[in-house]
């Protein structure tokens, strides 16, 4: 499909959300997202593999789901990743669904063996590069309006410098080092 | 030609500026003492180029029959232009500026007839006839260098203390702004002052010397226009530049960063998610937000090389660049994950130079190669 088919339609998804950007913070975003969905959302530093960064699960007889995120990258790639999972959700993708009992002992064990949750994505990984692109394109277009917002407010009488700006908008995100 | 041109092209230019200064002044919303300054040295400025003109010149010498009564009423205006000047952009000492300028005018006029007036009539004052045309011209020269530097001084003081107390970001740009200015003007007038001087001794030796440091000083005194409009510019005008030199910094760092990453993205043989592809116009735009995703996606190849060695699935081709890998990966590990924002951007944009221009460091990495192949690429 073509980028700019998915760009506008993920426009138009985020454009149909009836949150309000102003006051973003991934905290703030992820609760109002639980509410929407009806589902609580954990998320979970985790040994992930190389080929991926972040990771979604959901518990098949709950109300719970699962981001695991790499647990050794920085504080900015980690809310990165986190909205990309965030986004999904949002774009209404599927996922692998585990067994609240499956999920827990799951959790167990990749304690000693980090390496199973890659197995166990990779039996019922069910997206597509596609959804992994407009995951990533609603994730950029969601932060640009969370920019934009932020632009968009009285600021100094001296320009505060992009870093000064963009470091408040990384805090918002939710870095979390 | 060109000189008549460009004389007449000044007349026009400075007489239309005085009376835009005017119609500010008379129809415009707030009347300050300082807009009425600025008219009353343009105003000056236009009269200074006016008697300077070659038909005027020669005119009023005839009228008045006193040969380079135009020089000194030329000199008379110019002087008290800068004087009107100074005091508008700086508001100190002004009681002493005053006393200096009627001192100086009431010496140009008293020294002008054993200088300029005793002598005949000449257009260019390039070389001078008698010691009293140095010191009548000294005189000029010693009150525009005093002036700018009874009013630079003070100005310069008032802006580090400013820096100091309120912590003003662009006070270095506008402190540097002042100096130059100061420097360009003491350098027009002791270049004038030192051709004119020199062509007095042997006029004939001399002479196509002082005509080139005339000009050298001609260009200084534009130079010194221009730094003193900067230094005296309002703090809007150095937001703008800061604006302005931070977006050419952001460009620059954009642009390292997208280096970086395409170096980096050729030798990652895993698939990441990229990016929307976005216009140069839309970069330009959301020019932050380019730079944060640029810095995303380092971190995604970062990552996915740390560990690439463990996922025993290198094509052939990224195997024998293994040495390449290897370099990038030990890098790309150098940048701490507790960096803020900041100065993680700025050691990824160092990165890239490094990764640019590689020899030293790679000579030593690649003699220490057989530590990384074996401790950070474990191969199967």
């Amino acid at each position: 499909m073509d980028q700019q088919d998915v760009k506008n339609r993920m426009q138009a998804l985020l454009d149909s959300l009836d949150y309000d950007f102003r006051q973003f913070t991934l905290e703030d975003f992820t609760r109002w997202l639980e509410r929407r969905r009806g589902r609580k959302i954990s998320f979970v530093p985790w040994t992930m593999p190389p080929s991926m960064s972040g990771a979604w699960i959901a518990e098949a007889n709950g109300d719970r789901d699962y981001v695991f995120y790499a647990d050794e990258t920085h504080g900015i790639h980690q809310a990165h990743i986190k909205l990309h999972e965030l986004a999904h959700m949002l774009c209404g993708h599927s996922t692998a669904e585990v067994d609240k009992k499956q999920t827990r002992a799951l959790l167990r064990q990749t304690i000693q063996d980090p390496t199973i949750i890659h197995g166990v994505l990779l039996r019922s990984h069910t997206r597509t590069s596609e959804k992994d692109r407009e995951a990533e394109t609603l994730t950029v277009l969601i932060q640009d309006r969370v920019l934009s917002n932020k632009l968009q407010r009285p600021t100094k009488a001296v320009s505060p410098n992009f870093v000064d700006h963009f470091s408040q908008f990384t805090d918002m995100l939710g870095r979390s080092r | 030609m060109i000189d008549a041109f460009i004389d007449h092209s000044g007349f026009l230019v400075t007489w239309g500026a005085t009376l835009l200064k005017l119609t500010t002044l008379l129809w415009g919303k707030k009347r300050t003492s300082q807009g009425t300054r600025m008219w009353l040295f343009a105003l000056f400025v236009s009269l200074f180029v006016t008697f300077e003109l070659d038909e005027v010149y020669t005119a009023i010498d005839r009228l008045a029959g006193v040969n380079n009564l135009s020089w000194l009423l030329a000199y008379l205006s110019i002087t008290t232009g800068a004087y009107f000047f100074c005091t508008a952009c700086c508001t100190q000492a002004t009681r002493w500026l005053t006393l200096y300028l009627v001192v100086t005018l009431i010496a140009l006029v008293a020294i002008f007839p054993f200088g300029p007036g005793s002598t005949e009539e000449c257009l260019t004052h390039i070389v001078p006839h008698n010691l009293a045309e140095i010191v009548f011209v000294g005189l000029y020269y010693g009150f525009g260098a005093a002036m700018i530097s009874l009013v630079m001084l003070p100005s310069l003081r008032a802006v580090y203390r400013r820096g100091r107390d309120e912590g003003e970001r662009f006070v270095c740009l506008r402190a540097a702004a002042g100096t130059l200015a100061s420097v360009a003007a003491v350098c027009f007038y002791a270049l004038k002052f030192f051709a004119f001087s020199t062509s007095f001794s042997a006029p004939s030796t001399y002479l196509p010397f002082a005509v080139g440091v005339t000009n050298v000083a001609n260009a200084m005194v534009l130079s010194f226009i221009i730094l003193w409009l900067v230094f005296f510019a309002s703090d809007q005008f150095y937001i703008n530049l800061e604006r302005l030199v931070r977006f050419a910094q952001k460009i620059q760092r954009f642009r390292k960063l997208r280096k970086l990453r395409a170096t980096v993205i050729g030798v990652c043989s895993l698939p990441l998610p990229s990016p929307p592809e976005a216009t140069w116009k839309d970069q330009i735009r959301n020019l932050d937000l380019h730079i944060y995703q640029e810095l995303v996606w380092i971190m995604d190849v970062r990552r996915s090389l740390q560990r690439q060695g463990q996922e025993r699935e290198l094509p052939d081709d990224v195997r024998k660049d293994l040495e390449n890998i290897g370099w990038l990966n030990q890098l790309l590990q150098s940048v701490p994950d507790t960096l803020g924002f900041e100065d993680l951007v700025n050691a990824y944009c160092h990165l890239e130079s490094k990764v640019r221009k590689p020899r030293p460091e790679r000579r030593a990495f690649r003699e220490n190669e057989e530590s990384w192949h074996l401790a950070d690429l474990p191969l199967p």
